[in-house]
């Protein structure tokens, strides 16, 4: 109870206080509905569209949670290898960045092109958004790792591989998290671009289908499943980040009262 | 041929961007303690970290039964200043990370430290994560861990730095008591020349910067050095050193 109260109820009020507004601004302006219709007209369209939404959700989520899973892995093992060695952390670093500076709007046609029609491709447009946090926040806090730590372990005559394992990567854990939960931020966007470009099922196909015959009803029902997805994807790393660090228990962590 | 385990240093030099050793030579024989004193920053932590293979002395060597140390990790059990406990690991696992980084079987170091834990006084905490621990318990902790570590020999900088009084007095007695029947040369950096007087068989003052040895202290036997201190006798002692030290 304490739980819903300090923590879903502030979520429902922010929520509710939105609709309100909304639907404010389309009482007063008298808006058109093809230009802004009322919540209530976007939440009939979500009642009677509700099998096909939940279609096209069940595709996204489908490839967002795979793009993010895959994205995330990638991302540590990237992160330990520019972690471990300088030298290729400064060989590969500009190539990580240029990999970010393609947007996925060009990306997505030239894997679909090479790739077929499958999920793969989309997949592999989530990841390519996804592992970049990750490898970034991963790399720097193995490089970054308690000074004191290392040398202790050095002392004993550890390996490197020792260190790695016995102090970098485990403290570079909240960095890891950190990193996820920003993946996570945008892995339905890089979704939904990517269906954009070429699929027959998603919520990308819905957005674009209704914007191309103006039902903006529909369009503002998409959007709110979208939002709800994305929304749902963060708190899930969320969730999942707590429970990683509760078990690994860095410094850091529990001296923390907020949240 | 320098005597069978004994940890010979000699002619040590090192230096950041100014210099802080000056051709650093002593002896510290098997199952003795020799305690250094010397002014704040006089470069004896530094000693610690060259002799822990973790800085690369410019000049001179140091050596175990004829194998060099010197800038190479992996011969000296290391206790550092701060307590570097690995905030993951549960104090069991703390305690034996230098037995097992050293390649003892892990069950046989935990059931070692298992038995050690009421002689340390940490007792019904093995399971514990460091950071439920007060910042004393941390130190036994790493103590505990240094003593675990089975290599040739010790080198302590402040160890009972951030412990109460009783603890301390209690982890000296017991530092005292081991240093003859572990028969591994221990070196201890310390500021207090009381706790030196009492655990050295041998007490070196250093200079300030670049250190150098001004002074070789040579101390009785330990019980007699017990004797000393509760009679509060080692005042001779201590204003010899005070005086080095320009105190």
């Amino acid at each position: 109870m304490r739980t819903f109260g300090k923590q879903v109820l502030p979520v429902l009020v922010a929520v509710a206080g939105l609709i309100v507004v909304w639907d404010l601004i389309v009482r007063f302006t008298h808006a058109p509905s093809y230009l802004l219709p009322a919540p209530a007209q976007v939440a009939e369209v979500v009642w009677n569209d509700r099998a096909l939404l939940g279609k096209h959700l069940a595709a996204t989520a489908q490839i967002a949670l795979a793009g993010f899973t895959l994205g995330v892995g990638v991302g540590i093992g990237v992160g330990v290898l520019l972690g471990w060695s300088a030298t290729l952390r400064r060989a590969a670093e500009p190539l990580l960045i240029a990999s970010q500076a393609i947007p996925p709007v060009i990306l997505a046609p030239i894997l679909i092109a090479a790739m077929g029609f499958g999920a793969w491709p989309k997949i592999l447009v989530v990841t390519l958004g996804a592992f970049f946090p990750v490898a970034i926040g991963a790399s720097v806090a193995m490089r970054d790792a308690d000074r004191s730590l290392v040398d202790l372990m050095t002392a004993m005559g550890a390996s490197r591989f020792t260190v790695l394992r016995q102090v970098r990567l485990p403290g570079s854990v909240p960095a890891i998290i950190a990193g996820a939960k920003v993946a996570a931020s945008y892995v339905v966007f890089s979704a939904i671009i990517a269906e954009w470009m070429g699929s027959s099922v998603g919520l990308g196909v819905y957005l674009q289908r209704s914007q191309a015959s103006y039902q903006m009803d529909q369009l503002f029902a998409a959007v709110g499943v979208v939002a709800a997805l994305g929304v749902g994807l963060f708190w899930l790393s969320a969730l999942l980040g707590e429970l990683v660090l509760a078990r690994s228990r860095p410094a850091s962590y529990r001296k923390d009262p907020r949240s | 041929m320098p005597e069978r385990g004994a940890l010979v240093v000699e002619g040590i030099a090192h230096s950041y961007a100014a210099p802080v050793l000056d051709a650093v030579s002593f002896t510290v024989p098997p199952a003795t303690l020799t305690a250094v004193v010397g002014p704040s920053g006089c470069g004896k932590s530094t000693l610690l970290r060259v002799l822990a293979g973790l800085e690369r002395p410019q000049r001179g060597a140091a050596r175990m039964d004829g194998v060099e140390v010197a800038g190479r990790p992996g011969h000296v059990a290391y206790h550092p200043q701060r307590d570097a406990l690995l905030p993951w690991l549960r104090v069991l696992d703390n305690a034996t990370l230098g037995a097992r980084t050293c390649g003892r079987d892990r069950g046989e170091a935990r059931a070692e430290a298992l038995g050690l834990l009421s002689r340390f006084g940490l007792t019904g905490v093995e399971s514990s994560w460091p950071d439920e621990l007060s910042g004393g318990m941390r130190q036994r902790v790493a103590l505990m861990r240094t003593w675990l570590t089975p290599l040739p020999a010790v080198v302590l900088d402040e160890p009972f730095g951030a412990l109460d009084a009783l603890t301390r007095r209690q982890m000296q007695g017991w530092l005292l008591g081991i240093t003859a029947s572990d028969q591994r040369p221990t070196l201890l950096v310390t500021h207090d020349i009381d706790e030196a007087l009492l655990l050295a068989d041998q007490v070196l003052v250093f200079s300030a910067r670049p250190a150098r040895i001004v002074h070789v202290e040579d101390r009785p036997a330990p019980d007699e050095r017990r004797r000393e201190h509760e009679a509060g006798a080692q005042h001779g002692a201590v204003l010899r050193i005070l005086g080095l030290l320009g105190g």
